[in-house]
């Protein structure tokens, strides 16, 4: 029997301790020499031309794209001087065989609600600058990020696809002709010059740091395999412009203590600058590797 | 047809193809490692990405929005073949309130379902499923075809035994003469569209539907070319599948032949 074939029979039989075992000296499953590496990852913009902005974000096996159409609607009367941006993220049965037909997974809409707390929190964008007319015209931006295939870390993946939607995004010229009341509901004197179109102004840049736990060990960028096996999950938002902290979230799991949260914290912020960097250098494909890290 | 010359004097189309051009097909299999089968294509601007899961075990609970029959006595002498079209809601030029679920993506899952039952080996997996979910990126006109090609990539990446390759192609007739592969715009301000699925080599079809009239006497020649656009779709994917499995196999150290 030669090696190849009773490691791969070590993997069918003892799955966990196969992967124990990796973990106990220090290294990844899919073939990470630190378990505070990230994999590569790869970003595309403007791919989606029927979208107003767009991109496909790669980090390892998992694949997400993101796509932002714009609509135009009259403000919230009690906010007139605001727009609107919806947020969702789409787990479609297609990029994992966990999921099934139907409505929005559990997992789906936890993820949802996490880009929409961060897009609030983080201020990235200034929902002022989405109006066009007090109390007549707003921008609605509706953000639609979806999995492609599922290998972990959707949040980390999510943000960043959203992040680079959000760069590629431009707005077209819009001015209403006549200072009418009926402009709006009429919808005929507003003109749309979609030649003339400018960048939205981001005021923050997101960045998500996941982390799983797997016997007191914490596994930064975790495959989906890893997530499944792990106790628990740490995912840690902080914001490199200013270097605030956006975002914590620790999905029950097993209990970690306050030193481990910290630990947590400080491998994040060791890392988020290079996270960010990578995605400055995007548009062109780029390739990352955490050299940083041990 | 206001504004519109669909079909110039030298019989160049909108975006410069012939009448009897097909759009650049662009594919690749194997894309993603989580689903059993997979592929991507690019039939001009229309992209889909498919993915299959199976053959496995029946789910029994309820789907909202793929399409799947009933489980009946026959699920017990064959395959189940679950279908899920859906359309990303930043694919079009409006966008869409839902992916998936509403009438035209369910009758979508439908007319898929029931092109690849007919293809498909059902009769060798008995008492299991096969997934077949399909997401439309970005849509430019003939949803359905791209949709059927790169199904039948990803099931032969999958493994699974067909019969035949599935081809899907659509045709048109403008100003009396036919034209092959239509874009978006021209099926939304243009004539008929006629959508024909066959098995590539025998020819024989599987699933033939045909919007707004035309006279009975151009329905010929119309389907001919849509027939030769789907022989030419069968030369593309074939080309295709074989430099994957060769690639594939090369890597695994078998002679190429």
């Amino acid at each position: 029997m030669d090696a190849q074939s009773s490691v791969s029979e070590f993997k069918g039989i003892q799955p966990l301790e196969y992967f124990q075992q990796h973990i106990e000296n220090g290294i990844r499953v899919d073939g990470r020499r630190s378990l505070h590496d990230f994999r590569p990852v790869t970003i595309s913009q403007g791919t989606i031309s029927s979208a107003d902005g767009s991109a496909v974000i790669k980090q390892g096996n998992s694949v997400f794209v993101c796509g932002i159409k714009l609509e135009l609607a009259p403000p919230n009367p009690n906010e007139q001087n605001k727009g609107f941006i919806v947020a969702n993220v789409d787990l479609p049965p297609l990029c994992h065989s966990q999921f099934k037909p139907g409505p929005p997974s559990e997992q789906a809409q936890v993820a949802s609600k996490f880009v929409k707390e961060v897009l609030e929190n983080s201020g990235i964008v200034k929902l002022e600058d989405l109006n066009i007319k007090e109390g007549k015209l707003s921008w609605v931006v509706n953000v639609d990020i979806m999995c492609l295939n599922h290998d972990g870390n959707v949040l980390d993946c999510a943000l960043k696809a959203l992040l680079m939607a959000f760069t590629d995004l431009t707005l077209p010229e819009v001015t209403l002709q006549e200072d009418d009341e009926a402009v709006v509901e009429t919808g005929g004197k507003i003109v749309v010059n979609n030649e003339k179109r400018s960048k939205l102004t981001l005021h923050s840049k997101p960045i998500a740091c996941s982390m799983a736990i797997f016997d007191e060990k914490i596994l930064v960028d975790p495959t989906e395999q890893e997530e499944a096996l792990a106790e628990s999950l740490v995912t840690v938002v902080l914001d490199a412009n200013s270097g605030d902290l956006v975002h914590f979230y620790k999905p029950g799991g097993s209990s970690i203590s306050r030193q481990k949260m910290q630990e947590c914290t400080g491998l994040a912020k060791k890392q988020y600058k290079t996270i960010a960097k990578s995605i400055d250098q995007a548009g062109v494909v780029t390739k990352m590797d955490s050299k940083q890290s041990k | 047809m206001a504004g519109y010359e669909l079909l110039s004097e030298q019989n160049l189309r909108l975006d410069g193809r012939k009448a009897d051009e097909l759009r650049r097909i662009q594919c690749k299999l194997g894309v993603f490692g989580q689903a059993d089968g997979s592929a991507y294509l690019e039939q001009g601007n229309t992209k889909v990405l498919a993915a299959v899961y199976g053959p496995h075990e029946i789910y029994r609970h309820g789907a909202g929005g793929a399409s799947r029959p009933t489980l009946t006595a026959t699920s017990n002498e064959q395959a189940v073949i679950n279908c899920q079209y859906s359309a990303a809601v930043f694919s079009s030029g409006e966008r869409k309130r839902r992916p998936r679920g509403d009438r035209k993506s369910q009758e979508m899952s439908m007319h898929l379902r029931q092109t690849f039952q007919a293809a498909i080996k059902t009769e060798l997996y008995p008492r299991s499923q096969i997934d077949i979910y399909v997401e439309i990126l970005q849509a430019d006109g003939g949803n359905y075809c791209a949709c059927v090609n790169a199904a039948t990539l990803a099931l032969i990446d999958a493994g699974i035994p067909m019969k035949d390759y599935v081809c899907a192609c659509t045709a048109s007739l403008m100003n009396d003469r036919p034209v092959v592969d239509i874009n978006n715009l021209e099926s939304t301000t243009g004539g008929p569209e006629l959508t024909v699925a066959v098995m590539a080599k025998s020819g024989e079809i599987v699933l033939l539907e045909m919007s707004q009239r035309f006279h009975v006497d151009h329905l010929e020649k119309v389907m001919d070319l849509a027939m030769e656009g789907c022989q030419n779709i069968y030369h593309i994917l074939d080309k295709e599948v074989r430099a994957h499995v060769s690639k594939r196999g090369s890597l695994l150290g078998w002679e190429a032949t």
